[in-house]
């Protein structure tokens, strides 16, 4: 299954972001990866989310979740001279004038958006009862 | 402890696309056309490949990689033409990417190549996703699998630049719809190239072999010998 394959890219991504925001692997816990996966990016998201509770094991994002934030396909319609969103991947048309839309502008992204992380070694007070999450 | 959101914005395949790149420079540098084939097993890409290889030496200096996930048989087969070929056995791996290709050519010296072939693990799914470097990827489909394939397979299909229906000898006797699947193809991936051909009765070669040739015309630095003469 390649998504195995695109899992443990995830981790090495979120691993080498990790250090390069100045945490440390080894003391950083991870909670959550976000990521985006576009309806034609050849990646099934369901399956993308089991393959990465396998990919994480042993690795600094031990036991983060993953959350997916789907993205639809959208495509330029010359005639129109507009962006248009298509319902599915099967028919490259305009739903408007019915125009052939071979050029895609949304739906092929598979990106890491965000990480989560908590620094173990901040913390030297005791668990506090409701932390703020910063946005 | 205060958990913090590190705002990201990385592909995902960056390893891969960035191999990629830097392979598809060095081919270019070395005016190596590199053509791409995915298809599901079975669809004749060995046969086609091995094929096209015939026809194109000794006028040209082709070679060829082949990933499967078990056995050198596709190597062998192709190895027949005469051209240097090696396989890539990926183990339970499902596609190729950049950097297996560029382990297996490791020991060839690029500029005394003029078309490399990439036979991929066959597979329509996978391979969707990793760039290899190519300058033309082709996706082949046979008469067999029947003319609503590209409606199966949409995403494989926006990520290639011709499609070849093979096995055409047999498109009668299985009762292959033409139209359809030309219909499925243009709404799949509108404006895409399509070729019928059947490796073993000869038809449509001659247009194929026509098309890589004026790739490599392309491909070529204008400095370079033209290939339309023949090279030694």
């Amino acid at each position: 299954m390649h998504e195995l394959s695109i899992a443990q890219s995830m981790v090495e991504v979120a691993a080498e972001q990790l250090t390069g925001h100045g945490f440390d692997p080894a003391r950083s816990v991870v909670k959550k990866v976000s990521a985006r996966v576009g309806v034609m990016s050849g990646v099934v998201p369901e399956a993308l989310i089991s393959a990465f509770e396998i990919a994480v094991i042993g690795t600094p994002l031990r036991g983060a979740a993953l959350e997916i934030e789907n993205v639809g396909l959208a495509v330029w319609c010359p005639k129109c001279q507009a962006e248009r969103a298509l319902p599915d991947i099967g028919s490259l048309s305009c739903p408007v004038c019915g125009t052939r839309t071979p050029t895609i502008r949304r739906g092929r992204e598979l990106e890491l958006i965000a990480i989560e992380v908590v620094d173990a070694t901040e913390n030297t007070a005791g668990p506090t009862t409701d932390p703020e999450e910063e946005r | 402890m205060q958990p913090r959101i590190l705002q990201v914005r990385q592909q995902i395949l960056k390893k891969n696309d960035e191999q990629a790149r830097a392979l598809r420079t060095r081919f270019e540098d070395a005016g190596v056309l590199v053509v791409s084939l995915v298809s599901s097993p079975g669809a004749g890409k060995t046969t086609l490949l091995r094929e096209t290889m015939l026809r194109l030496r000794p006028q040209l200096r082709v070679a060829a990689l082949v990933g499967d996930l078990a056995t050198e048989n596709d190597a062998r087969r192709l190895a027949e033409s005469g051209a240097p070929v090696k396989q890539i056995i990926t183990g339970t791996v499902c596609h190729l990417e950049a950097a297996m290709v560029e382990d297996a050519m490791r020991e060839w010296d690029l500029s005394s190549i003029d078309i490399l072939f990439i036979e991929n693990v066959g597979n329509l799914v996978c391979p969707a996703s990793y760039d290899l470097g190519e300058a033309l990827r082709v996706v082949l489909f046979s008469t067999t699998e029947g003319e609503d394939k590209p409606r199966k397979y949409p995403t494989i299909f926006n990520t290639a630049d011709v499609a070849i229906v093979t096995k055409i000898d047999l498109a009668e006797v299985v009762g292959f719809d033409r139209p359809q699947a030309h219909a499925s193809i243009q709404d799949v991936r509108p404006g895409m190239r399509i070729m019928e051909l059947s490796a073993r009765s000869g038809a449509g070669m001659d247009d194929w072999i026509e098309l890589l040739k004026s790739h490599l015309c392309s491909s070529k630095r204008p400095l370079a010998t033209s290939s339309t003469t023949p090279t030694l």
